[in-house]
């Protein structure tokens, strides 16, 4: 698996942009050179100098300090947002994979009913439901996404719980916790693991969207979704303050896609 | 050893969901068979015929719709498809571990596991530098030959072969079946052999069952192949060996 990730470039470029972002982001007061509240409005919209690398924004907070505090409850609310996902879909999978009959039906109906939503329409009712804050945004998100796992996770079951190894663990009187926890559970995560890569970058712009439109993490916390929002409100007279926050989700967004 | 009386197993047919999905396919029609100690049972049949599905019954696998089940346990099995035989995750050393916990667990004792696996890869005719090998890393021949050490490693009274060497290459199969012979006589196991392959019934067992369309059409000795009286049984001979059926 690693040569074959060595071998391709663009995957491994992504990786390491990936790897970097997490490793500012955790150590931001390393990196950051300013106070992201610091509030200095004598110095507003200051153009890229060497002590503001991307100049200040409206308030005159220094845009590169809040972008590395920033990546903070960015990838923290996505990581929630997975694990959520995951573990309702995952233990929903498996009950409807293992015992199949009545629980697989009902199971079934309520993954149908889920997945038959538009999600991101979805999101916006729950969030209105809930109220706005960050943690009603995580919640709808899960609520919406956990049927992805559940459908994919029982797929695999089926899959594997008729494959040779498992019969014949079956056989011979194997615990049922071994052929779950060694057999079944491993076969299974690896696909996961890829879906769930791929599915962090959705979370990341999922959260960014609603920070974006009011709906998630509020100001004055950076977050990049947020920060583009306070830049829409001076898009007229600074446009260069969204540029960075604009590309740094893309380029997450891409780089996680990719590799 | 064995003992089946009348069993009826169906699929639910199709695999469309249906509401009015109530039709079944009738897969074996009032199967019964009876294994005595000792003895090596080949169930021979066309594709199709319901030999797994009988296979998985006598296993344990799948509970008939009707009839009555008697199999002695301790019981292994060998698939015929290698590839999905063990967990591609598992070395070969976990993959007869597994096996050996078991048999721990059941007989309430403290096994030299690295030791039990050297032996056991002996007995299968490889040597200890596959231990850590993973299956991937492993042929046809060699990977089943792991599945046989797995399914000996249990000490198992009774060993269920699924046409465990159909898909082995001819030279291969010979080895195998010299092997499985070996093996029979040194724990005195009992052997049911499946496959839809006369010669290699001829070579190993000394009962035959006959399965067409689920239903059991001719069950003799290995010498009484020659006064076979059913029409099926007759042509599957005739058409695979130069005996001439009367
Ligand atoms: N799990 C299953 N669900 C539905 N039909 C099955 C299933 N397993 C086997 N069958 C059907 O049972 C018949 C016999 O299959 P099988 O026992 O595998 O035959 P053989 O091993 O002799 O080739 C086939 O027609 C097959 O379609
Ligand atoms: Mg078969």
């Amino acid at each position: 698996m690693w040569k074959k990730l060595f071998k391709n470039k663009t995957a491994l470029i992504m990786l390491i942009i990936i790897f970097a972002t997490t490793i500012v982001g955790i150590f931001a007061p390393l990196f950051a050179s300013h106070d992201p509240y610091e509030i200095d409005v004598m110095n507003k919209f200051a153009v890229i100098s060497l002590e503001y690398p991307l100049g200040t924004d409206n308030l005159g907070r220094c845009i590169l300090s809040r972008m590395i505090y920033g990546i903070r409850p960015t990838l923290f609310l996505s990581l929630m947002t997975m694990i959520g996902t995951i573990s309702i879909g995952m233990v929903m999978g498996l009950l409807a994979g293992y015992f199949r009959g009545v629980v697989d039906e009902i199971i079934m109906r309520i993954i149908d009913v889920m997945l038959s939503f538009p999600s991101q329409i979805m999101i916006f009712a729950i969030v209105a439901l809930l109220g706005v804050d960050v943690r009603n945004v995580i919640i709808a998100n899960v609520i919406i996404k956990w049927a992805w796992y559940a459908r994919m996770v029982r797929t695999n079951v089926m899959k594997y719980r008729s494959k040779n190894f498992i019969l014949f663990s079956r056989c011979i009187g194997n615990r049922e916790s071994f052929i779950l926890f060694r057999h079944l559970l491993p076969s299974i995560s690896w696909e996961m693991a890829v879906l769930a890569t791929l599915d962090i970058g959705w979370a990341i712009l999922d959260i960014s969207t609603f920070s974006f439109l009011g709906l998630g993490v509020q100001a004055p916390t950076p977050e990049w979704g947020a920060m583009l929002n306070e830049a829409k409100n001076v898009m007229t007279t600074n446009p260069v303050q969204m540029i960075a926050p604009g590309v740094a989700i893309v380029t997450c967004f891409v780089s996680i896609l990719i590799s | 050893m064995i003992n089946l009386q009348n069993i009826n197993v169906s699929f639910r047919k199709g695999n469309t969901k249906s509401i009015f999905g109530k039709e079944r396919q009738q897969v074996l029609k009032d199967v019964s068979m009876n294994v005595e100690e000792g003895d090596c049972v080949g169930i021979i049949g066309e594709s199709g015929s319901g030999k797994s599905t009988l296979g998985c019954v006598i296993c344990g696998l799948l509970k008939p719709d009707s009839g009555k089940v008697y199999v002695k346990k301790p019981i292994s099995v060998v698939f015929q498809d290698y590839s999905t035989s063990v967990d591609p995750r598992f070395t070969v050393n976990d993959i007869i571990i597994e096996s050996l916990t078991v048999r721990e667990r059941r007989d309430g004792i403290k096994l030299n596991k690295d030791n039990e696996v050297y032996r056991l890869l002996e007995l299968v005719g490889l040597g200890q530098e596959y231990i850590l090998r993973y299956p991937h890393e492993l042929s046809g021949g060699q990977l089943q030959r792991i599945c046989i050490a797995r399914a000996v490693a249990l000490q198992p009274r009774i060993i269920l072969f699924d046409e465990a060497i159909s898909s082995l290459d001819a030279h291969t199969q010979v080895q195998v079946m010299d092997l499985l012979r070996q093996i029979k006589l040194k724990y005195s196991l009992t052997y049911v052999f499946i496959t839809h392959d006369l010669t290699s019934v001829t070579y190993l067992c000394n009962k035959v069952l006959f399965l067409y369309n689920g239903q059991v059409v001719e069950t003799c000795n290995i010498d009484g192949l020659r006064t076979i009286k059913n029409e099926y049984a007759k042509n599957l001979l005739n058409s695979i060996m130069d005996v001439p059926v009367k």
